[in-house]
């Protein structure tokens, strides 16, 4: 990899034989000689030697300079700069590997809002936090319609993955019917064992079972 | 059978100064003066020790002038004449002075703005101070060379009869028998480097060089970390009487003594980075361990 400036005579080139070798060869500009290598270093790995080379092609760093710098002091500052680069590319990736961590988590953290939707609505929606917009919603003229799905819901919290799978594969509208129907379901049972609140709200002092 | 001793290329030489008589003349001029930087003119030499990457006009006028000489058959460094632009600050006198000492040639500096040198430039004889020699003169007597890389201070702003002057030492017709007054020699400067410098807002007037390569240096890089820092650096070491091989000053003990991060001028970079190879020579000041009992 040669850098672009005029008269440059350092190149940056991977060790034909060992691809994990960097070395720094130096040839003048129109020099008959051949390159001399006079800098080398080892990589554990492709990813160490990728962060050197991906420094140099996104100018990070001035080959032309790191090359001056070895002739002049030897091979000790450009043997730091490539371990801290080394280092820098890993600690990215592991920053990388758990930020992917975080969001697959948070994908399957799903939670209940009750919110005021455009018009007067009053919306009941399921969002995943790894999202910004809800993933399931259903919409009410009144408040206590809301209102009487959330106080069933809010208890199903072990489901909700359960439930946006089956929005994901039936629809929106069948989750909302199969909801409701549990709800009615549970509201029967409630009432039959003499736990209702009963007005619009059955479940309202229900604590899940 | 005694042992040939290994062929050593000979050294090119010529004599500078010229009298009226057989008298030996003053500073040894009368004496064969080598022609320095022949050995060094091809790609791996003088264009790339130069560095100055950042510069790279320059740069393509140094080994424009390397290719030239070689290609002239004439083995040492000869530069002719160059007005180097540039605002202040931009490394013009560095950039000259590196270039000498990568060519090994004496670097004199020829400041017209000193009323004193002006006078012995100009040859007006009004001044009263003593002016033994030119400081070109004095370059090539000291070192012996007669192909020294001078520097030209003001030449964008001093009057008509200095730079009249002027154009005696560098007019090819009449540099080779230039007339040093107080010596009474007559100086051939016709193998020295002139590097006239002017100010962006300033112009040399065309008829003092008219064959004169003409660039422009670029402001300098930003932060310290860029050749020419290093090249400055070395500059400094080579002043300080410092090996950067020896192992004594790492660039990053001299990058932690630079008291700023980033610098306008190549003059300031230079007396900082004067002190930080001093800072780094330094030894550990001790006084404030506590002493046990």
């Amino acid at each position: 990899m040669l850098s672009d400036a005029p008269y440059n005579a350092f190149q940056l080139r991977e060790r034909s034989q060992d691809g994990c070798v960097l070395d720094l060869l130096v040839q003048p500009h129109g020099s008959q000689t051949a390159p001399v290598v006079i800098w080398s270093r080892r990589f554990n790995d492709d990813a160490g030697r990728d962060s050197l080379l991906t420094a140099m092609s996104k100018r990070e760093i001035d080959i032309g300079f790191l090359g001056r710098l070895t002739m002049i002091f030897g091979g000790a500052a450009l043997d730091q700069m490539a371990h801290a680069l080394v280092a820098a590319a890993a600690a990215r990736r592991e920053k990388e590997r758990e930020k992917e961590a975080r969001r697959a988590r948070d994908h399957l953290t799903v939670s209940l809002y009750a919110r005021e939707g455009k018009h007067g609505r009053h919306l009941l929606e399921l969002q995943r936090r790894s999202s910004f917009n809800a993933d399931w919603s259903v919409r009410y003229d009144r408040a206590v319609e809301r209102d009487r799905l959330c106080d069933w819901l809010r208890w199903q919290k072990d489901r909700f993955l359960q439930f946006l799978d089956h929005a994901a594969e039936h629809g929106d509208e069948s989750l909302a019917r199969m909801l409701v129907n549990e709800m009615f379901v549970t509201e029967r049972r409630v009432k039959k064992e003499g736990r209702g609140a009963g007005a619009a709200r059955p479940l309202r002092m229900w604590r899940g079972d | 059978m005694a042992t040939l001793a290994p062929f050593q290329p000979a050294t090119p030489a010529m004599i500078v100064g010229h009298g009226l008589g057989d008298e030996s003349l003053p500073l040894e001029l009368g004496e064969p003066f080598a022609l320095l930087g022949g050995d060094r003119l091809g790609p791996d030499g003088i264009p790339f020790l130069v560095m100055h990457e950042h510069q790279p006009e320059f740069l393509a006028w140094v080994r424009e002038r390397c290719a030239a000489m070689l290609a002239a058959e004439r083995p040492w460094f000869g530069g002719g004449s160059l007005i180097l632009g540039g605002v202040p600050g931009a490394g013009r006198t560095h950039a000259a002075r590196w270039l000498a000492r990568v060519a090994g040639v004496p670097h004199a500096v020829l400041n017209l703005t000193d009323p004193v040198i002006a006078a012995n430039v100009a040859a007006s004889g009004e001044i009263g101070e003593a002016m033994g020699a030119s400081p070109v003169t004095i370059a090539m007597a000291t070192a012996r060379c007669a192909n020294p890389v001078v520097t030209v201070l003001g030449a964008d702003r001093v009057g008509d009869d200095v730079l009249a002057g002027l154009q005696a030492m560098i007019d090819p017709a009449r540099c080779r028998r230039w007339r040093e007054d107080r010596l009474g020699v007559d100086v051939d400067l016709g193998e020295v480097t002139w590097i006239l410098q002017r100010d962006l807002q300033r112009a040399v007037p065309s008829w003092v060089a008219p064959d004169a390569d003409a660039i422009a240096l670029r402001t300098i890089p930003s932060g310290t970390d860029h050749v020419l820092a290093l090249s400055i650096c070395l500059e400094s070491m080579g002043d300080l009487g410092i090996d950067p091989r020896s192992g004594t000053c790492s660039w990053d003990q001299i990058s932690e003594h630079l008291p700023r991060h980033s610098y306008h001028s190549a003059k300031s970079l230079y007396a900082d980075m004067v002190d930080a190879l001093r800072g780094c020579l330094r030894p550990p000041d001790r006084r404030s361990d506590p002493e046990p009992f």
